[in-house]
């Protein structure tokens, strides 16, 4: 039934009533937002033009790497300067942006939604012509709006930054580190959805601020960390064995298990023979091992990657929404 | 326009001191007729008190036949009490006035007057209604 | 008994968790619309639940709670609510928090009703919410409620952080509105002083049970108190009694003419009502008509 006020009222116009209120309320987290994107984005920006300028002057000066001549020494600190901070600016942003979902968590259990169960508001609130699920739908949507467009207007940076011409001193980035991986495609957006959605049910179930967005950023976490572990084998692998094998794995291919077959075909992994004192090739082919093999994803498998992540995340987030609408409705009617 | 001031100690109903109220005005000339009566809005305002407690004090004026109610517009003085001869001003007022004053160079103090004035009333009336004249002696 | 009501509940009842008592079990009563009603008892009576209940911000455990006729979350535009701890949002102003109760209630929303209960304070609308007094914040929050423009107010112990000025001066506002608007008020508190005189009708709730419900002048008209020699005093029933030497003091509810010849007798005050209610507990509960279900399952146990 409260559905149904929910539908009559859905054609007035964006950012009255609720939304607004809840912009209104949460101003500073969302001025917060809008500075980090802009101090993120600069640096990509202002970082990768100095290594380009840096690099410029480098070739231009006809220097290489191996070209050790005295002219070469400005050059050469210079541009490897820039680039050692081009590359630190990129590796810190993805790490931020990595941590966004959790944050995100956090400040939906937090002050967006256990502050106003705690501090009673919510009364006030649903006092007024206002259905609790459209207080709870207004407390996802404008949250939903504003992390998810900070994630999707900040990833072609990143992609711009990781595009910056290969040349001597360039620390490679490829596809599949979770650094990169993690900050492209359509997973950064899954993940703070995923966040938002765990949040909020993180904070209408513990009802107190602190407890709760600590409950939240533990459980983002514990979802990432697991994501983490099962990627490699949420699509399945190709496999390479002999002589391709061993040449295989500093390119765009992503090796995730490597060993050696036997005689008969049966697999010892790399990781069976960790522990063993002799080095794992001896202790291998001990065991039977005649050639090598690797599973490997090759760049082909980005996509689906993503988006059997993504996929799970958003099934995730669905599920989360769909259990605080339930916890709202059973304490609340 | 007159002004209700309830006392909540007095004992009396809330609403009889509205009603006592009303006819001591009229009593005195403070109300005419063609008067308005402030609104139940207007006095639960100012005495927050229940409105519906205003309606019946009105209701028992507009019985007694000394108000009525004009739809709309609000209730009305019909009708004035005493005539209008114990008005300030008036001949009765102007006596007893006169009266008092000589009392007081007499040697009478306050109580003795109201004390001659109740035996006078209970001797002019001497029906069961005494009592209630008394009450509202009180309050004059 | 044909009239509207404007709360109507059934074995109403409400657990927060299975091992504590009910804060309010099997509730019925009826309060007919227009009425300004005093819902008075001890702390803890179960006064703000029965108010959370009938504001659509609690789901009952049993029985049923109608609001307008209709349940209480289909009618939450057509009623106002103001809980004890006037929650209201620190970090807005004054005027925004205005601002929220007018796009909050499209269509309802009564700008100038709200401000003069602002401009009465007076309240700087330019003050941050976070830094009113206890009082301010009461203003505030009733401005909120009477902005709403409601046919029914419920009010959890409204009066509580103002001083007697205020006090006096919001009951006047609040009385004014129920004149010009017929709108039922509901307004609890645990000091009947601060509400006698403005209700005319009352629910008496102790023990998370309704005691008395119904008209105020009706409650008293069915009471009376008696001092006189030790007798037995049926068949009136006994809410409370006492003796001293050889004199009783009773009161009791009236089942036919009282022996006039060696009882003296008075109506009692309304804190004499409740008091001796609240002193016997065990004194069966009195609805009167008017505050009796009208359905028959709804008869009061």
């Amino acid at each position: 039934m409260s559905a149904v006020g929910l539908d009559t009222r859905t054609s007035r116009p964006l950012l009255s009533g609720l939304p607004r209120l809840v912009l209104r309320q949460h101003r500073w987290a969302l001025w917060t937002l809008v500075a980090c994107v802009v101090l993120v984005a600069g640096a990509l920006v202002v970082t990768r033009l100095w290594r380009e300028g840096a690099a410029d002057a480098w070739s231009a000066a006809g220097c290489t790497e191996a070209n050790t001549r005295p002219r070469c020494f400005q050059p050469r600190s210079d541009l490897a300067e820039a680039s050692s901070a081009a590359y630190a600016v990129l590796v810190n942003a993805s790490v931020a942006l990595v941590a966004l979902p959790g944050v995100v968590a956090a400040f939906a259990a937090g002050p967006l939604v256990a502050r106003e169960l705690e501090a009673g508001t919510y009364k006030l609130a649903w006092s007024q012509s206002v259905t609790p699920t459209r207080w709870l739908a207004a407390k996802l949507a404008v949250p939903l709006a504003a992390s998810a467009t900070a994630t999707a207007v900040l990833l072609p940076f990143f992609a711009w930054a990781r595009l910056a011409r290969q040349t001597d001193f360039s620390h490679y980035t490829r596809w599949w580190d979770p650094t990169t991986y993690a900050t492209s495609g359509l997973l950064p957006v899954a993940l703070t959805v995923m966040g938002l959605a765990v949040g909020t049910l993180a904070g209408l179930l513990v009802r107190r601020t602190v407890p709760a967005m600590a409950v939240a950023a533990l459980a983002v976490g514990a979802v990432m960390l697991a994501l983490y572990q099962a990627h490699p084998w949420l699509w399945p692998s190709r496999t390479v064995t002999g002589r391709e094998a061993v040449g295989l794995g500093s390119g765009a291919a992503w090796p995730v298990q490597d060993g050696m077959l036997t005689a008969s075909g049966e697999r010892i992994t790399r990781e069976t023979c960790f522990t063993a004192p002799e080095s794992s090739e001896a202790c291998m082919q001990a065991r039977g091992g005649v050639t090598y093999f690797v599973d490997y994803h090759p760049a082909s498998h980005y996509w689906p990657l993503q988006l059997v992540e993504s996929g799970i995340l958003l099934a995730l987030a669905a599920l989360a929404v769909a259990g605080a609408f339930r916890v709202l409705r059973r304490l609340h009617g | 326009m007159v002004e209700f001031r309830i006392d909540r100690r007095s004992g009396v109903a809330t609403y009889l001191q509205i009603v006592q109220q009303t006819k001591q005005a009229l009593r005195l000339g403070l109300l005419e007729p063609g008067d308005r009566l402030p609104t139940a809005r207007e006095v639960v305002q100012a005495t927050a008190i229940n409105p519906n407690t205003v309606l019946k004090a009105y209701r028992e004026l507009e019985r007694e036949g000394l108000v009525e109610a004009r739809r709309g517009l609000g209730t009305f003085v019909r009708a004035t009490l005493g005539g209008g001869a114990s008005a300030a001003g008036s001949p009765l007022h102007d006596e007893l006035a006169d009266w008092a004053r000589r009392a007081r160079e007499a040697g009478l103090e306050r109580e003795d007057m109201a004390a001659l004035l109740t035996s006078v009333l209970d001797d002019t009336y001497r029906t069961p209604g005494a009592r209630r004249t008394q009450q509202g002696d009180e309050n004059a | 008994m044909t009239s509207v009501s404007a709360l109507e509940a059934h074995g109403l009842a409400k657990r927060f968790g299975r091992r504590r008592p009910p804060a309010l079990d099997d509730c019925s009563f009826r309060l007919p619309a227009g009425r300004i009603c005093a819902v008075v008892g001890p702390n803890g009576a179960g006064k703000s639940t029965l108010l959370a209940l009938a504001a659509g911000l609690l789901r009952p455990s049993a029985g049923a709670l109608r609001v307008l006729g209709a349940e209480p979350a289909a009618v939450r535009e057509r009623m106002a609510y103001v809980a004890q701890d006037k929650p209201l949002y620190g970090q807005l102003t004054v005027a925004q928090t205005l601002a929220a109760g007018a796009e909050l209630n499209p269509g309802r929303w009564d700008a100038s009703a709200a401000a003069a209960v602002v401009e009465a304070g007076p309240l700087d609308p330019k003050a941050r919410v976070r830094t009113l007094s206890g009082g301010q914040r009461t203003r505030l929050a009733l401005a909120l409620a009477l902005g709403k423009r409601p046919e029914l107010l419920l009010l959890d112990e409204p009066m509580a952080d103002l001083d007697p000025l205020a006090r006096h001066q919001l009951m006047g506002t609040l009385m004014a509105d129920a004149a010009e608007h017929g709108t039922t008020v509901v307004m609890s508190s645990h000091i009947l002083t601060e509400l006698e005189g403005a209700c005319d009708y009352l629910l008496l709730v102790a023990g998370g049970r309704v005691r008395l419900g119904g008209g105020i002048d009706d409650l008293l008209a069915a009471h009376r108190l008696l001092t006189g020699p030790v007798a037995d005093l049926a068949p009136h029933t006994v809410v409370e009694s006492r003796t001293t030497g050889r004199q009783l003091t009773a009161l009791v509810r009236q089942d036919g003419p009282v022996d006039a010849g060696s009882w003296s007798t008075a109506e009692p005050s309304l804190e004499e009502l409740l008091l001796a209610h609240l002193r016997a507990p065990e004194a069966p509960p009195l609805l009167t008509p008017s505050a009796t279900p009208s359905s028959p399952e709804g008869v009061a146990a």
